[in-house]
């Protein structure tokens, strides 16, 4: 009987240790800045001269997956995610020179990076976003 | 004078030691008390040790626990412990309050690193309550309520730039720091114990390590550098497997997340194997002294972040895992037969801790890695050498959007491309105790620890203040070590007294190496 207990015991608390035991995440994951963003590798030529802050973005066309406008995003010194336009939010500003769309909107909080208006920026291409 | 003050806190000791050691010659029939009754009310308070040796005493330690009992049998007990400490300790900066813990040595250069501190405080003294009620239904019951004076308190000026504490006069008083310390509970649980399991709820120690069957002996206020130290709230189950030789102890706890907004609890485990037959005379800290098992021990701990990203918010929270496991030993080199026959015993402890988004677990320790409180400042700022934001002429001085962490400092750092990380750790602590003989009343100990960080010094280099001006990596250290030696003399069954040299050296991200060096008395009467 007590072994019986003790073994109750010991798988009781092996599964206590697997509940309270998260799956291990790996460090170098992908960690997205802002909702829906994604890898993004930059086109040949971008090179923008000042370097960028998290918190800004520069509107482009290249987001996979994407239609119309899309969101190169800064994460610390360089702009390697990008997200779709969404919906407006309080304070959205549509980056200048473009129009958008219902879903076309910067996500909420960040700021155009007006520095750069070189390759991968959508205002060279004059389809993009339906143009300025 | 910095002489002097040293020559004052070595003197006030050893005058006690010396008339009390005359004393104990001429009237040894005075000293009839013991330590029995401290040991267990320590035991108490950690929990998880074994139980306490009932075996007759020296007279030296006869010292009867403050025990109240009620009811037909007396079978309801209330055991009142604890101990009035007062210490007083001179260091060679201005880098520490009372206790050294964890803490950061002032930069060079600074008002702070180049003068010396001298502070009287009893902010260690210790009050606690054990009830134990009477057996229902095959499970006993105990709760136990412990305080100390650590309350929350406003800081004090900072002398000359103390690290982490902001500049100025403070919100108090030095006077009413120290005079009207704020009162701080420790532990606060029940405990039910059965034939088949026990259960903890409440605030105790930390499963990792196996808090505090393993902790080495000093005056300096635990948890020393680079030890694990720390009590939080948490729901154990624990079980031990007991024989005449040998006991096994296993454990398992649910504990407050180091961060709430990880939504997912805190998991720790561990197993203990004890010797029940070869003891070893151990302090922890600087009272509760009883002979325990000869005990190896290993622990772990398991824990979830979501930390908001250094970005405008909503974003998604970033999940990162950390984690530790431990290794603690209490070796008798020469054993004792119980706790009343202290006269040559040698333990030695020790523990070794590697991990990651664990610091929280040493007391203190934050290594002086802030997070941000502000927002990237706009692209194209310019700051000077010193990472000063340099503002255009005239121009109001630039400041960011503010950013709030979500979780405590040390914890977590985000690099330069905004990509967060756990800072990670490594420990070891070794304690030596010497009871000298014939009686034991007089024992030395000495413990030397060294931690060290693999990549808490890129995430806080000199070059991220260029981009990051929150940092300031000239207050964060990468690796740290730490040495004492202590004398303590039992000077009645009730007081004694302790003189104590404790040197603590660390590397700063800036390259810099720091150190403090301090002298300390401690006077303990125990209840």
């Amino acid at each position: 009987m007590r072994v019986r207990l003790k073994v109750r015991f010991l798988v009781a608390s092996a599964a206590f240790l697997a509940l309270a035991i998260p799956a291990c995440e790996d460090p170098n994951a992908f960690q997205p800045i802002t909702n829906g963003a994604k890898p993004w590798t930059p086109p040949p030529g971008w090179a923008p001269q000042t370097q960028c802050a998290v918190g800004y973005f520069v509107t482009i066309d290249t987001c996979p997956g994407c239609t119309g406008i899309s969101y190169a995003l800064c994460t610390g010194d360089t702009f390697n995610q990008c997200t779709c336009g969404s919906p407006f939010t309080p304070g959205a500003q549509c980056p200048a020179q473009f129009h958008c769309s219902a879903n076309d909107f910067p996500p909420q909080g960040w700021q155009e990076f007006t520095d750069y208006t070189g390759p991968g920026w959508a205002g060279l291409d004059q389809d993009a976003g339906g143009g300025g | 004078m910095r002489r002097h003050s040293c020559a004052i806190l070595a003197a006030v000791p050893v005058l006690l030691v010396a008339s009390a050691a005359r004393a104990a010659d001429a009237k040894p029939d005075e000293q009839k008390k013991g330590e029995s009754d401290e040991k267990a009310s320590i035991q108490a308070a950690g929990s998880l040790a074994p139980p306490a040796d009932q075996s007759p005493v020296d007279q030296s330690f006869d010292r009867p626990a403050f025990v109240l009992t009620a009811g037909p049998k007396a079978d309801w007990k209330l055991t009142i412990y604890g101990f009035a400490e007062g210490d007083m300790m001179r260091d060679s900066t201005r880098s520490f309050s009372d206790g050294l813990n964890t803490n950061v040595v002032a930069h060079p250069f600074t008002q702070a690193y180049e003068n010396p501190r001298l502070q009287f405080t009893i902010r260690n003294t210790r009050l606690g309550f054990k009830a134990e009620a009477p057996a229902f239904g095959g499970i006993r019951t105990s709760g136990v309520l412990e305080f100390d004076l650590f309350g929350n308190q406003p800081n004090i000026n900072a002398g000359g730039g103390s690290p982490g504490v902001a500049a100025g006069s403070g919100n108090t008083t030095e006077g009413a720091y120290f005079n009207n310390a704020a009162f701080r509970v420790r532990h606060a649980y029940v405990k039910w114990e059965s034939d088949v399991v026990d259960v903890l709820a409440g605030q105790a120690y930390h499963l990792l390590g196996w808090q505090n069957y393993f902790f080495p002996s000093s005056c300096g206020f635990l948890g020393l550098p680079n030890m694990l130290f720390n009590r939080t709230v948490q729901l154990r189950v624990s079980h031990t497997f007991a024989s005449n030789p040998v006991n096994v102890d296993i454990a398992a706890a649910a504990f407050r997340p180091a961060e709430r907004d990880s939504a997912l609890p805190d998991g720790e485990g561990g197993i203990r194997l004890a010797i029940n037959h070869w003891k070893a005379m151990t302090t922890p800290g600087s009272g509760g002294t009883g002979a325990l098992p000869a005990a190896i021990g290993a622990s772990g701990l398991v824990r979830s972040f979501r930390v908001d990203p250094y970005a405008p918010l909503p974003a998604p929270p970033t999940p990162l895992t950390g984690w530790a496991v431990a290794g603690n030993a209490l070796l008798p080199i020469i054993p004792v037969a119980d706790s009343a026959h202290r006269g040559n015993a040698l333990t030695v402890t020790g523990e070794y801790v590697t991990g990651t988004g664990d610091a929280d677990q040493y007391t203190g320790m934050t290594a002086g890695a802030t997070m941000p409180n502000v927002q990237p400042l706009p692209p194209g700022t310019s700051y000077n050498q010193l990472g000063q934001v340099v503002a255009p002429a005239g121009a109001q001085p630039l400041t960011g959007l503010p950013y709030t962490p979500d979780v405590d400092p040390g914890l977590v750092a985000f690099d330069l491309h905004g990509v967060a990380h756990t800072i990670n750790w490594q420990t070891v602590v070794v304690g030596v105790q010497y009871y000298l003989p014939p009686s034991g009343r007089i024992f030395i100990t000495g413990n030397y620890s060294y931690g060290k960080s693999s990549n808490i010094g890129s995430l806080y280099h000199p070059d991220s203040t260029l981009r990051y001006p929150w940092i300031n990596s000239g207050g964060v250290f990468v690796s740290s070590w730490y040495a004492d030696g202590n004398v303590f003399f039992d000077v009645t069954p009730s007081t004694r007294v302790g003189l104590s040299y404790q040197h603590v050296a660390q590397v700063l991200a800036d390259g810099f190496n720091v150190h403090n060096d301090r002298f300390e008395t401690t006077f303990l009467y125990f209840l």
